[in-house]
């Protein structure tokens, strides 16, 4: 299995394996350690976190708060999408906050989210919630009006009322464009992490790169770099997964 | 059982109503179990009428009435086969696809798997009731429409040239079957299409439109011919000809 998934990813590993070694070349030749650190020294680095038990601690705070404001975030998009792509009165008048909203970035929010809700979890989790919703909002709109005409009309002919329209048509017509917002929707959440930490967290990734700048420990940095990286590529493609797999069938709409 | 009185209808475009109407003045009168081809070339409003009928759109002016009542929007009575299979729902299996209108009407699930598993083997697709219309070839997923619009038992079956976008071969075989579907179940089928061949195949009458703009039914055809009807006999020789000088009048 091994050996076949090898044989089939190669340029994948190739290149990845060329960039580590392109990393080490030009960070072993040319930079100091503090300045830019080798793949070895970060290495290093992360043994040393893991070792002590902050590395794991850093993953699984970032995690929760990254997964609980996503999926927080995606239910309530999903129906303000869904209701919007709908209805002109609630688009008409939704869409001056979604378009307004969705070019503020959420690390603007930061200063009035701790006034408002303390510097507890709250504040942190509602930043990920932010960063989700216009996202999700706005490809779930995209995807209700990618609904052809000849499934609303045909639904109408079968005898569906509107209810029945939205609820067996509307919502599953629009599940390929939720999804997609919702995986970029998920890349947002882990660069927002990062913002969201540093509202005086203790713990996080986030905090882990932020924090670690105190001390010019760059090595420290790149650990975290990596992580959120990792994490964000094993996430998406766990979602890919999950999408080929119980999704398949409304990947063919159109 | 269908009439429609005086029909006048214009193109709703993005500013307004377009001034020249694409149906004009149209009247028709289609009895109970008929075989109805709409013949005409494209452009000539014959979809446009499909849609009024259905009910998707309204006439500026005019009448259209089933079973005595006047048309409001679209309704169980009326079934529509739409020409592109878009109209399916890829998330639902074949048999769900043909359950639909039955599990709007809250019909139980034996029940509903009783007429599904029915109208799945007239149209013969008794092997493939459990497969997506993704897994399905294009005359297939046309089968899962006729089979969809019967099992909610419609006065009548609109059909929007459903064999269009198919190969010659499935087209005919297609064919065959709707008319031994449609002995069987006495249904009232209007069906519009632009190919004269499919129109003398399958039809009692054929109203013919002209091109457009103010178009209505330029001519009615009576096809006496017995079926199922070959196209190699002269009589359907003699009547191509007769109806493709008229469509160029």
């Amino acid at each position: 299995m091994w050996t076949n998934m090898i044989a089939k990813r190669w340029p994948a590993l190739a290149s990845i394996l060329f960039f580590l070694v392109l990393w080490h070349l030009i960070s072993s030749n040319y930079f100091e350690p503090a300045f830019f650190p080798t793949p070895v020294i970060t290495l290093k680095a992360a043994w040393k976190l893991l070792v002590g038990g902050e590395l794991f601690q850093h993953i699984t705070e970032s995690l929760r708060r990254i997964y609980i404001g996503f999926v927080i975030g995606s239910l309530l998009a999903i129906p303000i999408g869904l209701i919007m792509g709908s209805s002109r009165i609630a688009e008409l008048s939704l869409d001056p906050f979604v378009q307004f909203f969705r070019f503020v970035p959420a690390i603007a929010w930061l200063t009035p989210m701790v006034l408002w809700f303390g510097i507890g979890e709250t504040s942190k989790i509602l930043i990920i919630i932010y960063t989700t919703i216009f996202i999700v909002i706005v490809n779930t709109i995209a995807g209700v009006k990618n609904i052809s005409k000849n499934k609303m009309r045909a639904a109408s002919c079968l005898g569906a009322n509107d209810y029945q329209r939205f609820i067996y048509v509307t919502l599953p017509g629009s599940i390929p464009f939720i999804l997609t917002g919702m995986r970029l929707a998920m890349g947002n959440s882990f660069a927002t992490v990062v913002a969201a930490e540093m509202v005086a967290a203790k713990n996080g990734l986030g905090y882990l790169i932020f924090n670690s700048r105190l001390w010019m420990a760059t090595d420290d940095i790149f650990v975290g770099i990596i992580f959120l990286g990792g994490l964000g590529l094993l996430t998406d493609l766990f979602f890919r997964f999950a999408i080929q797999r119980f999704a398949h069938n409304y990947q063919h709409t159109n | 059982m269908l009439d429609l009185k005086n029909v006048t209808y214009s193109y709703q475009a993005k500013f307004g109503r377009v001034n020249t109407p694409t149906i004009l003045n149209l009247n028709a009168h289609i009895d109970d179990g008929e075989f109805i081809c709409i013949l005409g070339p494209s452009g000539c409003g014959k979809t446009s009428l499909l849609n009024l009928i259905a009910g998707f759109e309204r006439p500026d002016s005019g009448e259209i009435s089933i079973l005595g009542s006047e048309i409001d929007g679209p309704g169980v009575d009326r079934g529509v086969v739409f020409q592109s299979d878009d109209a399916l729902f890829p998330w639902l299996t074949a048999r769900e696809n043909v359950e639909f209108g039955l599990k709007m009407k809250n019909i139980p699930p034996s029940e509903r798997r009783r007429i599904s598993d029915n109208y799945l083997d007239l149209v013969h697709l008794e092997k493939h009731k459990e497969k997506y219309p993704s897994e399905l070839s294009g005359g297939m997923k046309q089968r899962i429409q006729i089979a969809r619009v019967l099992a909610n038992a419609p006065a009548v079956m609109l059909m929007d040239e459903p064999f269009g976008a198919l190969d010659a071969q499935t087209r005919t075989k297609l064919q065959d079957d709707l008319i031994d579907i449609w002995q069987e179940t006495k249904k009232t089928v209007l069906f519009i299409t632009h190919d004269i061949a499919e129109s003398i195949t399958l039809a009692d009458r054929i109203f013919v439109m002209a091109k457009g703009p103010g178009s209505n039914i330029s001519k009615i055809f009576n096809v006496t011919m017995d079926r199922p009807r070959n196209r190699g006999d002269v009589e359907f020789g003699r009547l191509w000809e007769e109806i493709n000088s008229s469509l160029h009048l």
